[in-house]
């Protein structure tokens, strides 16, 4: 056999990555995931952005609308099954299809475990990973319709690789995320669907708006490139495992941090 | 029979590294060939360095041995030179010796000591001749084709090739911590079973075995150089700008799964 051994031919001027495929993006009309809809969108991508707040959400959609790559707003609650299969629905009904599912939507409320009631434990496991489980099963049906499906889990470096007081629940929550991600992946592989998780470090996001510019400079020093990530540069990466491009990459967490967590003493 | 295998039907934006100065080593053939040709298809000067005859490609080729550490230096001044800059570097070149390779306890030391030293060694070398030009340059990136024998181990020992793989991992990190302050970024990727002229003197022998590892990758084929590639030119790419001192792992799943 020959033919694999040279360099393959590729389309002389190739469209944008994900032209003609239909994205929907949990938690997408702020901070980190409206980062990831802008990029989408800028790579051709039909985007549906999702958040509990309609008034925002439209607002977002209409800045990010693109004449080739459209972007609505649905309203759901991700700790709501039904609120995300109608999400799975709308995205459908609107494009046509559903070839990626980002799911982003999280909170971190930051509760020494000392303090940390039920409560506080069951809203952040609830946001966080018992809605990855809701919009993984909603979309599946329309992923495996896909030519090309893929699922890209927002994590973090907070629970899979590091720690942070205050946030347990978090941390334990994206851990969860992880794993879930690696069964999932062997389990939707037969239908050529990939899942993979970005792991983001520190992002200028508006969490970060109070923290004063003097706080900002000392995690920036924590940060081999030395500076914080912008929304943009997890897009990047989410888009990379979205397209054709990462087809053979899948139960993979890709760590988005500037080198943040490679030194054994930070600083 | 060969394995079905599918290539990626789009590729980067054509001139997403027009104006920019790429050295790639193992470019002979394989993995680093379709690297080095990707590259220069984006739009980028490639300049392509490997022990083996040209395959011919429309790049600037280099023969020369990348564990001559005086060759790596001229090699790379002359790059400079011609260019006045050079923005990334992919350490492509490796062998992998599998009929004399082994376990620790019978492997022959000549083998042990050439494996380290192409897929250690002159990676070393030209990121230490490499790095003072792309700071030169102002940012850059590097990219090292490790392997997930670097992250797991072989129940068919091969202890030369993944120790070394072992290495560049470390080295890369190493790299991407210390030269991250000035804009310079370095990553790994981790193939699992890609179909190359390296690995395919194992098939032919074995015609079975492609067959048996596609069934046994969850993804149900095996990889690509297309696929390598692609990753590669993510890593370098502004759309990883935040990435450095990650390995990448392009296995279709392989290593997810116990065995």
């Amino acid at each position: 056999m020959s033919g694999h051994t040279g360099p393959s031919a590729r389309p002389a001027v190739p469209g944008p990555l994900l032209a003609g495929r239909t994205a929907v993006i949990t938690g997408g009309t702020r901070g980190i995931g409206r980062g990831i809809a802008e990029v989408l969108g800028e790579a051709g991508a039909r985007v549906v952005i999702s958040g509990r707040d309609a008034d925002r959400g439209r607002k977002v959609a209409d800045e990010l609308s693109a004449p080739d790559a459209p972007c609505r707003f649905h309203r759901a609650d991700v700790r709501s099954q039904p609120d995300l299969e109608s999400l799975a629905q709308f995205a459908a009904d609107e494009f046509g299809s559903l070839d990626v599912l980002v799911h982003n939507a999280g909170v971190y409320p930051e509760v020494p475990l000392a303090e940390m009631s039920e409560a506080d434990w069951d809203l952040v496991h609830d946001t966080n990973l018992k809605s990855a489980f809701f919009a993984f099963r909603a979309c599946l049906p329309r992923l495996k319709e896909s030519p090309a499906g893929r699922i890209v889990f927002v994590s973090s470096i907070t629970g899979p690789i590091t720690g942070y007081p205050g946030l347990a629940a978090y941390g334990a929550s994206k851990a969860g995320m992880n794993g879930f991600m690696r069964t999932a992946a062997i389990e939707v592989a037969p239908f050529g669907i990939t899942v993979n998780a970005v792991a983001p470090g520190s992002i200028r996001t508006e969490g970060l708006a109070g923290l004063g510019a003097q706080a900002i400079e000392a995690m920036e020093a924590l940060i081999p490139l030395h500076r914080l990530g912008d929304p943009r540069d997890i897009g990047g990466a989410v888009l990379y495992l979205a397209s054709d491009l990462a087809s053979f990459v899948t139960g993979q967490s890709l760590v988005v941090d500037g080198g943040q967590i490679l030194p054994e003493i930070p600083g | 029979m060969a394995p079905e295998t599918t290539e990626p039907s789009r590729a980067s934006p054509r001139e997403a590294f027009a104006g920019r100065v790429a050295f790639v080593t193992g470019a002979g053939g394989g993995m680093g060939r379709q690297i080095a040709a990707d590259l220069a298809r984006a739009g980028a000067r490639v300049f392509a360095a490997d022990l083996k005859d040209s395959p011919g490609d429309a790049v600037d080729y280099r023969q020369f041995d990348v564990t001559d550490e005086d060759r790596v230096a001229g090699v790379l001044g002359e790059v400079f030179a011609a260019c006045g800059r050079l923005d990334y570097v992919v350490n492509a070149a490796g062998v992998g010796w599998f009929d004399r390779d082994g376990a620790v306890a019978v492997i022959d030391r000549g083998v042990w000591d050439r494996v380290l030293e192409v897929n250690l060694t002159a990676a070393m070398l030209v990121c230490r001749h490499a790095l003072p030009l792309v700071e030169r340059t102002g940012r850059g990136a590097f990219v090292h084709v490790a392997s997930v024998a670097g992250l797991r181990n072989s129940d068919d020992p091969m202890d030369a090739y993944q120790v070394s793989k072992a290495g560049l991992i470390s080295l890369s990190r190493a790299v991407a911590l210390q030269y991250g302050p000035l804009g310079i970024r370095s990553n790994t990727i981790c193939p699992g079973a890609i179909l190359t002229p390296m690995i395919q003197p194992l098939y032919d022998a074995e015609p079975a075995r492609a067959e048996r590892m596609a069934r046994r990758t969850p993804l149900r084929r095996l990889g690509t150089v297309a696929d390598v590639s692609s990753a590669c030119q993510f890593l370098l790419s502004d759309q990883a700008a935040f990435v450095t001192g990650v390995d990448l792992v392009v296995d279709g799943g392989w290593t997810l799964a116990l065995p």
